[in-house]
């Protein structure tokens, strides 16, 4: 950044606003658009009931962005195990002081707002590992060592999440923590590896380790008619909704299912039913196209980007707005079972809509100062 | 380490690559699973769509009328008040039924129902507070209105019969489909609770013509089944009025004569067949049957010994008795056994085998032809057809007279019965016996007949034409001549003649019609076999053992000619039924040419 030192505050903050990835922005912009009008349609035409706390929700959560792209990256270089120190010890707070929702105790109340430590995790998480693998020497990448160090990584979190109960943002924090070792370049066999223990671990994990109402959804997933009015209705009825718009949908505001009230949940986990419904899969198509361009332009910031923990960010940040789409479309279509996965920019809700910006503000920082080297020290 | 960062960084750019290439696969399963949902089982989808969101909700047609042949309505539906609530509309819902119980009293106990049904059913579905309410209950609800929120009256449509229990067994009545017969019908109307079908008679019969076809609201509900919007409405089709052929005027009157006894009368045009009366005494008010007759009214409908709920006109079955032995002459006159001058006399018994057979008359008629034996009934004359024809030949007449078969009716009625030697050794694994054939002969013992047969027959013998009886209006039937000799039948017909007005021989002479002359035939019909000595006075005589009264009559009216049957149970003597019956054709022959006239004169309108 030396080279901007000489400029003043307003021409540095010109040069770097410039330097903002027009692709990603635009995807960004037109998923929230989407979002509010599906927000408009879910409160009937009630501007004030959803729309309007979630722009102004974005609007904040932009200028945080905004801020976070600004912070020069060795801030938030030096700071990473720290962040991630101090959301491990909010997630543990939890169980202790959290309130009970649905269940599980997710929650964290500090007065002026609730929010999940368990989301915030997600974030600090890929800083904690980006660091880590940046300092990390490329010979010493699929050493047991450095596995073994990042796996404890991934694993701390994990298992304080997976204690509320909330095996969904477990596995998320899993596959998050898994990709970007993956993206650094960890041995193929360590995936393998992986995998078959994956496979080897589900029947102990059903027996030992899911809770009863984690069975249920599951085995209400499998088959969802099973239980038609209890645990499968949500599913059902979103079914339903998706698959009698046909492809060009019911028209703004004319879902039948949506608006009488059958499809539940429809502005937060089941928004994406309400979008299938009134915009058929046209509608849908077009959200999908809208988050791949922005997968990919987080991909293409890490790839221009000149050093690697930036780079690792961002790809995580993608990997991490990909499983949320993407777990969120698979449970409302009914290809997975429900789990409580937001669709990102899109579902109303504060804290997803703060993480994300958080998320956002990281990709920001990587594209606008992608030329900045941090320095690269070798533990291993 | 620039060469080692380098490399680092290849890698990662390959990976991420990778990484991005591997996630186009899970949105590609999202793509495939919208186009399965979206595309390929749309329409399973958009049927599932329809069956949450849209209720349909069935518009009942009215049923129609039904009204005689000069227009009277003698069904119809009587705009009933029914009181309900919509408990959502009301803060107070104790306070405002505690106002209704004040301004129109509620009892306890159905207060205990209307509070449990309050509770079960969804707040904005109405209620019904009371089922029926008086118009004068109705206009106090109204006045009140602004201080009952909820309240509302609406106004429902219930089956009348203005004749209460005039002809109430041809009429039937309405009423609610039983669950067993529900899969029955297709239209949805017929599965709403209280909707009433035709249950007997003419309700019944004719069903699908009164009770239209129901139209259908379509209404949008959402997930708690309360109606947001009105998406489609088809109307119903009322059902249509439908005129039969009784008249009122005369079921009326004859209805009220004959109220001291159990009987039936049945009149018809024997020109086009059409019933114009059919009366069954005693009978019931149909109007009990609606909404269920209550149980003190049914059991006593049940236990009453004159069985009020037993149609006679078309299901009492009695031995037709010498109304009968028209049929033995016209039988012996067509089969050639003898002419009308063959002479019988009568010494008031003959004797077959070890056995006497007696006539009515102790002391015996004297030598008789065909056509005086008709007119005074000469037993011992047809105990000698009846010996020289043998049941199979009479058996064959009587069918082609209309009895022992159901009749081509539109309502249901018995067989009765037309004993045949093969029939007899069937039905009682015994022989046929010569003493049968004298016993037939004179229209006892198996032999049974129902009022309308008896009409019928008495038709087909005055028009010697196949009559069939109906009772819808405008078929102008015309019926087939009947494969007798009109020559032989006129001998029958001058016979029945006779017995009315002829003073010598005539049987019911003393009763006949002072201002018309009519040609009938009277019956003693034993219902024991004892004999009573002629001078036992009918009041000694057990009820159940006294004779029944029979009286077929015919009226040559030219457009009109009549034919009537008439059966008193335990009445009497025939001459006695003939009375009835010639004083009730004095008062009805008139009302028929009247209303003739005014029906020509409706006709005349209409074109």
């Amino acid at each position: 950044m030396d080279h901007l030192l000489r400029l003043s505050f307003f021409e540095r903050l010109k040069y770097q606003l410039k330097n903002l990835p027009a692709t990603f922005t635009v995807s960004l912009l037109l998923i929230v658009t989407i979002g509010f009008l599906l927000l408009f349609d879910a409160a009937k035409g009630d501007f004030f009931l959803y729309t309007y706390p979630q722009i102004i929700k974005f609007i904040l959560g932009f200028f945080a962005a905004l801020i976070i792209g600004l912070i020069d990256v060795r801030v938030i270089y030096k700071y990473s195990y720290v962040m991630f120190f101090v959301s491990i010890c909010l997630l543990a707070l939890v169980p202790i002081v959290g309130d009970m929702g649905k269940g599980a105790q997710r929650w964290l109340d500090l007065g002026f707002l609730k929010f999940q430590p368990s989301e915030l995790v997600k974030i600090t998480l890929i800083l904690a590992l980006a660091k880590f693998y940046h300092k990390v020497n490329m010979n010493n990448i699929s050493k047991f060592k450095s596995i073994f160090a990042a796996l404890s990584i991934i694993a701390v979190p994990s298992v304080l999440t997976l204690i509320q109960p909330d095996l969904g943002t477990s596995l998320l924090i899993i596959m998050i923590g898994l990709s970007i070792m993956f993206a650094c370049g960890v041995s193929k066999w360590f995936f393998g590896t992986i995998i078959a223990l994956g496979v080897v671990a589900v029947p102990i994990f059903w027996n030992f380790v899911m809770y009863d109402y984690q069975k249920k959804r599951v085995l209400t997933f499998l088959n969802p008619e099973s239980d038609p009015l209890g645990a499968g209705y949500h599913i059902i009825q979103s079914k339903i909704a998706i698959g009698s718009a046909g492809f060009f949908g019911k028209g703004f505001m004319q879902g039948t299912q949506s608006h009488l009230a059958f499809l539940p949940e429809k502005h937060t986990d089941f928004i994406f039913a309400l979008l299938a419904e009134d915009f058929g899969m046209f509608g849908s198509m077009c959200l999908i196209i809208c988050y791949i361009i922005l997968i990919l332009s987080c991909v293409k910031i890490a790839m221009n980007n000149r050093n690697h923990y930036s780079s690792l960010v961002a790809i995580g940040v993608g990997v991490c707005i990909f499983l949320y789409a993407f777990i969120n479309m698979a449970m409302v279509t009914g290809l997975m079972p429900v789990v409580g996965v937001p669709l990102p920019f899109v579902s109303y809700g504060g804290t997803s809509m703060l993480t994300l910006m958080i998320a956002v503000g990281l990709v920001f920082n990587a594209a606008i100062q992608k030329e900045e080297k941090l320095p690269s020290e070798t533990r291993f | 380490m620039f060469l080692h960062n380098n490399n680092k960084r290849a890698k990662i750019t390959r990976r991420a690559i990778f990484l991005s290439l591997l996630l186009t696969v899970p949105f590609l399963s999202v793509f495939s699973r919208l186009y399965f949902l979206q595309i390929v089982s749309a329409k399973r989808y958009k049927r599932l769509s329809d069956k949450n969101s849209l209720s349909n909700k069935v518009i009942l047609p009215q049923r129609g009328k039904i009204l005689d042949r000069t227009g009277k309505i003698i069904a119809f539906n009587e705009r009933v008040f029914r009181l309900n609530i919509i408990p959502e509309q009301t803060k107070d819902i104790n306070a405002v039924l505690e106002k209704v119980n004040q301004l129109i009293g509620i009892a306890d106990f159905e207060m205990v129902k209307i509070k449990k049904r309050i509770k079960e059913s969804p707040s904005f579905y109405s209620v019904s507070i009371k089922d029926i309410i008086t118009f004068k209950q109705a206009a106090i609800i109204e006045f009140n209105i602004p201080s009952l929120p909820g309240v509302y009256v609406d106004v429902g449509l219930e089956r009348k019969y203005p004749f209460k229990d005039i002809g109430s067994h041809l009429l039937g009545y309405v009423s609610s489909v039983s669950k067993e017969n529900l899969y029955k019908y297709k239209d949805p109307m017929f599965k709403i609770p209280g909707f009433k079908i035709g249950k007997r008679g003419l309700e019944e019969y004719l069903n699908f013509k009164l009770i239209g076809k129901s139209g259908m609201k379509q209404l949008e509900v959402n997930a708690t089944g309360r109606a947001v919007k009105k998406v489609a409405e088809y109307e119903a089709k009322d059902g249509q009025d439908t005129q039969i052929t009784l008249d009122y005027e005369i079921q009326g009157l004859v209805k009220d004569k004959l109220k001291d006894y159990a009987g039936s009368l049945v009149l018809m045009n024997a020109n086009n067949g059409e019933v114009l009366a059919a009366v069954s005494n005693p009978s019931f008010d149909v109007n009990d049957f609606v909404n269920g007759i209550n149980e003190k009214k049914w059991k006593a409908l049940l236990e009453n010994p004159k069985r009020p709920l037993l149609n006679r006109a078309l299901n009492g079955q009695y031995s037709p008795a010498s109304t009968f032995k028209m049929i033995v002459a016209l039988a012996a006159l067509a089969e050639n056994e003898v002419d009308e001058d063959f002479k019988v006399t009568c010494t008031g018994k003959i004797k077959l085998g070890r056995r006497f057979f007696h006539c009515w008359r102790l002391r015996g008629h004297g030598a008789m032809n065909m056509k005086q034996a008709i007119a005074s009934s000469c037993d011992i004359y047809f105990y000698e057809l009846g010996k020289r024809l043998g049941i199979d030949k009479i058996a064959k007449y009587a069918r082609m007279f209309g009895l022992g078969e159901s009749l081509d009716f539109e309502l249901f009625n018995v067989k009765g019965i037309v004993p045949t030697r093969a029939w007899k050794r069937i039905r009682t694994k015994t022989r046929w016996q010569g003493g049968d054939d004298l016993v037939a002969s004179i229209g006892q013992g198996y032999l049974l007949s129902t009022p309308l047969q008896m009409a019928v027959m008495t038709a087909r013998l005055g028009t010697g034409k196949k009559v069939v009886p109906t009772i819808r209006t405008g078929q102008n039937l015309e019926f087939e001549d009947l494969d007798i000799n009109k020559s032989k039948l006129k001998i029958v017909q001058d016979g029945m003649d006779m017995v009315v007005n002829n003073q010598r021989y005539g049987t019911a002479f003393y009763r006949r019609s002072r201002k018309y002359r009519i040609w009938g035939k009277t019956g003693t019909a034993q219902v024991v076999s004892k004999r009573f000595d002629k001078h036992t006075k009918l009041k000694d005589i057990p009820y159940e053992q006294r004779t029944n009264a029979l009286y077929v009559a015919y009226f040559n009216n030219g457009n009109t000619p009549l034919a009537l049957s008439l059966v008193l149970e335990h009445a009497g003597s025939g001459s006695k039924a003939a009375g009835i019956a010639n004083k009730l054709l004095d008062q009805i022959i008139p009302i028929i040419e009247k209303h003739n006239l005014e029906l020509i004169k409706i006709e005349k309108k209409d074109s």
